[in-house]
């Protein structure tokens, strides 16, 4: 599996479509959204709202395609699984494969950070650094949670398509709708979602207090995004 | 009968209340060049497709290389090469291409590169450095024969080679499934609604119709002799009045006509052979 991973890997970083919308992102950062920073809190607000609205969609957009649509056009799955590769070890090395490209994708944001910092002259403190680290690394489990949860879309429909609009639609939506709904009806629905426990995690540990436990109920929900994933495409009937 | 490579037991397939396979039965011995025949729809594809597991089976067994349990026909399906189509990334060269699938299909990396120049030379695309995006229809078919062929299978799958292929095309595809049996030692099963195109490659044939194999026969049933004879006249009607006083009954009469694809050669060069 981990060869397969390999190849998945060396295959997407030869895309040249792979690279547009990070290039993008590099120059809006430049030009528009960190122009006329000046401290570390203010590059920090302005992370916050990249993340949250630009960097995500960047992010996830070239990756799904990458590792989905891409591999569903050339046919690669039906030729791994004709050889007699489990229908499981592709369900698990996809998403692997996004993992690794997801956390690709923001270590390049966090480097587009420390350009901006270094561009700025502004000399983080050690906190400070791992505050941003911290809001990196939340963004980028939720951007994985997201893609884990939308590829049980690809498997259902078997179009990448379908699954990329899940995710662009959740990393618009779910926090916010959440939130409303727990707003209106006092139910803690967004505190015990997947988004809400990796906050609660990223929160706990800023604050010395326990992690742990929202940590596990995150790797619970990326679990059972992926045995959902393995149970749909075992009993999907693929195309020669 | 020779050794078996491909057996499939009364095969069953529903899709819901429809069934499309209805108990398929069917046999491919090593060294075949077996033709699975039959029109749209008649069932040719989703054979393959129970033979590949890429559909679950509803009744019925498959065995690949004498496979008598559930692990060994999965680990046996390495020993099966298949056509899934002109498909590839067209971002990748042909050979970044075959590159992945050597990996997919778990071909030791040291092996590769030589395995990629044999089967690239099969096919005739050993010179082809253009982007696969700018490959015509021809060439994407072959560079998916190229990737059925990678790791050198015992059994190959292709499933209607020569679609939206032209007459030089399909023949070039004949040609090369002939020489993956005799100089590759290869068993082939080719499938093709075109009846013609399979008469001339295949010494074996399984004829599919409704979702079940009707008849498996071989190239000697199709040479089965009969006695004919052939006349001059000057008034058909006067010969057909009397050989019908003589007793003598016309079964067929026969205009004999080219094929469009010997017209098609004899006009444009170029041969079947």
């Amino acid at each position: 599996m981990i060869r397969l991973i390999w190849t998945d890997i060396r295959r997407v970083l030869l895309k040249t479509g792979f690279y547009i919308l990070p290039a993008l992102l590099f120059l809006i950062t430049v030009t528009v959204l960190k122009k006329g920073n000046r401290g570390f809190e203010d590059i920090y607000t302005d992370n916050q709202f990249t993340y949250r609205f630009v960097a995500a969609y960047i992010a996830a957009i070239p990756v799904f395609m990458a590792v989905y649509a891409d591999e569903l056009k050339s046919g690669a799955w039906v030729v791994a699984i004709g050889r007699g590769m489990s229908r499981r070890k592709i369900v698990v090395s996809k998403f692997l494969d996004g993992v690794i490209l997801t956390v690709f994708m923001y270590v390049f944001f966090f480097a587009l950070d420390l350009i901006t910092m270094a561009y700025y002259m502004v000399t983080p403190t050690p906190l400070q650094m791992e505050r941003a680290i911290l809001l990196n690394l939340s963004y980028c489990l939720k951007n994985i949670s997201y893609m884990g949860f939308a590829s049980i879309f690809v498997y259902i429909t078997w179009s990448a398509s379908v699954g990329m609009i899940v995710e662009v639609i959740m990393i618009s939506f779910t926090e916010m709708a959440l939130g409303w709904v727990q707003d209106q009806l006092r139910i803690p629905l967004l505190d015990i979602s997947m988004i809400g426990q990796i906050d609660q995690a990223f929160a706990n540990y800023a604050a010395g207090k326990n992690w742990i436990v929202p940590a596990i109920a995150v790797i619970a929900y990326i679990v059972a995004f992926i045995l959902i994933s393995m149970e749909v495409f075992n009993r999907k009937e693929l195309e020669l | 009968m020779g050794e078996a490579v491909i057996e499939l037991k009364d095969i069953k397939k529903d899709y819901g209340s429809h069934a499309v396979l209805k108990g398929v039965n069917m046999q491919v011995n090593k060294g075949d060049i077996y033709g699975l025949v039959g029109r749209n729809g008649a069932g040719k594809t989703t054979i393959f497709k129970m033979i590949l597991g890429l559909s679950e089976i509803t009744e019925g067994t498959v065995s690949i290389a004498g496979s008598r349990t559930k692990s060994e026909l999965y680990a046996n399906r390495n020993k099966v090469g298949f056509f899934v189509g002109a498909k590839y990334f067209n971002y990748l060269s042909a050979r970044d291409n075959l590159k992945y699938f050597a990996s997919v299909k778990g071909i030791p990396h040291r092996h590769a590169k030589e395995e990629i120049d044999r089967v690239l030379e099969i096919v005739g695309l050993q010179n082809v450095k253009k982007p696969v995006k700018t490959f015509s229809l021809g060439m994407g078919q072959r560079l998916g024969i190229a990737n059925a062929l990678l790791g050198n299978p015992e059994i190959l799958i292709l499933d209607e080679p020569t679609n939206g292929l032209d007459p030089q095309g399909i023949a070039d595809v004949r040609n090369m499934i002939k020489r993956f049996r005799e100089e590759y030692g290869m068993t082939v099963i080719v499938s093709s609604h075109i009846l013609g195109e399979l008469e001339h490659t295949a010494d074996r044939f399984g004829i599919v119709n409704e979702g079940i194999v009707v008849k498996e026969i071989t190239q000697d049933d199709l040479n089965e002799k009969k006695s004919v004879i052939e006349i001059e006249v000057d008034d058909l009607e006067r010969a057909r009045q009397l050989l019908g006083e003589g007793g003598v009954k016309i079964t067929r009469e026969l205009a004999e006509k080219s094929t469009l694809e010997d017209y098609y050669f004899r006009l444009v060069g170029g041969s079947t052979e």
